[in-house]
């Protein structure tokens, strides 16, 4: 039993780090070339030598629950994702120690997250311990947010507009299709499926030469266009759940200011637009239906027994 | 008594100055602009401003700003980018590391987080768990929400 449970447990790590990558990422075609091109060779390597190996196993085994993820594509799947993608950030930086702060963002978080498409997700919300100003979500309906964001909100409405935002990358399933469409899943079940028979020699090395890779690919880029969309629905969504209509652009002017001075926003700038391109877009797209909507909600200041 | 009244009318008047001057907030325009006479886009045009202009803003006004300089009127918020405001101030702190009054950043917690770190680190799947209890119940949101008003907004582009 406990030998299964490590299994998956290691199964799951190598999950978690092939969808947070493609999530943070997204996945473009040279990248994908190159990526299978490491497991072409990871492969040769393997059938010449037939030896098995507990690392193998580890990657046949995540690539295999990959190309499930492939073909089923349940909302169990996405959920199951997220998980993997949730526990790589908080393998990173973990949750604030402050019940009452969690309590406050999660009754924020799902009242924003029910004027989506998918209010009946397993909505979930995390403050994590960390004084980088970014947030993020995982498909199935985990979103974080970092303290030094946290910390940096002056209303309720402005953290309604951020969380409305990454609840908005949930809805439109932003992350979970570019998991799905890449070829590397795919591709790796099928190698998988043979190494499962021939066994794998895939050493520590190997692993790591898939991390390096991994690593490397974090920094290619995302798909700004769903960053833009998920501003202009985070507008649309906190508006629906009662707050103020403009605090994104009040968000992302707070954000400029940081990146301006001593404010932690370079993991979140290596991910998203400018904070003045993004306010622009925002400004683009305000429409007068929205307008009525530009004045403080009467929960504009709760957040200060939470963040002061 | 009458110096005792001009003082007072002097301490007063640099209240009120030292008032205003805290409540005006520099900002920038974002794109060729026009300051209104009202908060309204029919109302009079008082000024136009460049790309870029420096601007002293007053109170909002719903979707609008007061104007102080370089010409009093009003400037609709989506046109202008505030250049610091409320707590970003106060990003000092972040950066030092000093957590706010009643808060805390975990003894446990990180300075920093970058992309390198997540993809390095180990997963905590027992974290990602401890996240699923963090969901807001029944009760939590009528804590929260049982003043809520509903509104029928637009709906968002089609997907």
């Amino acid at each position: 039993m406990m030998g299964y449970l490590i299994k998956h447990a290691m199964r799951a790590k190598v999950l978690g780090m092939v969808c947070f990558l493609t999530a943070a990422t997204g996945f473009s075609l040279e990248a994908n070339a190159q990526f299978g091109g490491l497991l072409d060779t990871i492969t040769k390597k393997d059938t010449k030598s037939g030896k098995k190996d507990k690392t193998g196993d580890l990657v046949s085994g995540a690539l295999s629950f990959g190309k499930t993820l492939l073909s089923e594509q349940t909302e169990a799947d996405e959920i199951a994702a997220g998980d993997a993608v949730t526990a790589m950030y908080l393998g990173s930086a973990p949750l604030l120690d402050n019940n009452n702060v969690q309590r406050y963002v999660n009754a924020i978080g799902k009242r924003v997250a029910s004027k989506s498409s998918r209010p009946d997700l397993p909505w979930s919300f995390g403050v994590i311990a960390t004084d980088s100003i970014n947030a993020f979500a995982a498909p199935g309906g985990k979103v974080l947010i970092t303290n030094g964001l946290f910390q940096m909100l002056d209303t309720e409405d402005e953290l309604a507009w951020v969380l409305g935002h990454e609840v908005a990358h949930v809805d439109r399933q932003h992350h979970w299709t570019l998991i799905k469409r890449q070829k590397l899943i795919g591709q790796g079940a099928d190698l998988a499926a043979t190494q499962v028979d021939t066994g794998s020699d895939l050493g520590e090395a190997a692993f790591d030469m898939v991390k390096g890779f991994l690593k490397d690919m974090i920094s290619s880029g995302i798909d700004r266009g769903g960053e833009y969309e998920a501003d202009v629905d985070g507008v649309y969504l906190s508006t629906a759940a009662g707050y103020d209509s403009t605090a994104g652009l009040t968000v992302l002017d707070k954000l400029s200011a940081a990146a301006g001075g001593s404010g932690d926003v370079s993991f979140l700038y290596q991910t998203h637009p400018t904070a003045e391109d993004r306010t622009n877009h925002i400004a683009k797209n305000f429409t007068e239906d929205m307008e009525q909507y530009a004045t403080p909600s009467k929960y504009a200041n709760r957040i200060e027994k939470y963040n002061r | 008594m009458k110096t005792f009244k001009f003082a007072a009318v002097w301490g007063i008047t640099l209240f009120l100055s030292s008032v205003a001057a805290w409540a005006e907030t520099a900002a920038t325009a974002r794109k060729n602009t026009t300051i209104y006479s009202a908060p309204d886009k029919k109302s009079e045009s008082v000024a136009k401003v460049k790309k870029g202009a420096e601007l002293s803003l007053g109170e909002r006004q719903g979707l609008w700003y007061v104007v102080e300089a370089p010409q009093s009127g009003y400037v609709k918020m989506t046109e202008v980018a505030v250049a610091t405001g409320g707590k970003s101030i106060g990003l000092e702190s972040l950066a030092s590391g000093r957590s706010g009054a009643g808060n805390s950043v975990a003894a446990t917690g990180v300075r920093g987080l970058d992309a390198e770190a997540v993809v390095t680190g180990d997963p905590d799947f027992e974290a990602a768990s401890q996240m699923n209890d963090l969901s807001a119940d029944d009760d939590s949101m009528d804590e929260f929400f049982s003043d809520a008003e509903e509104r029928e907004v637009p709906a968002r582009k089609s997907k």
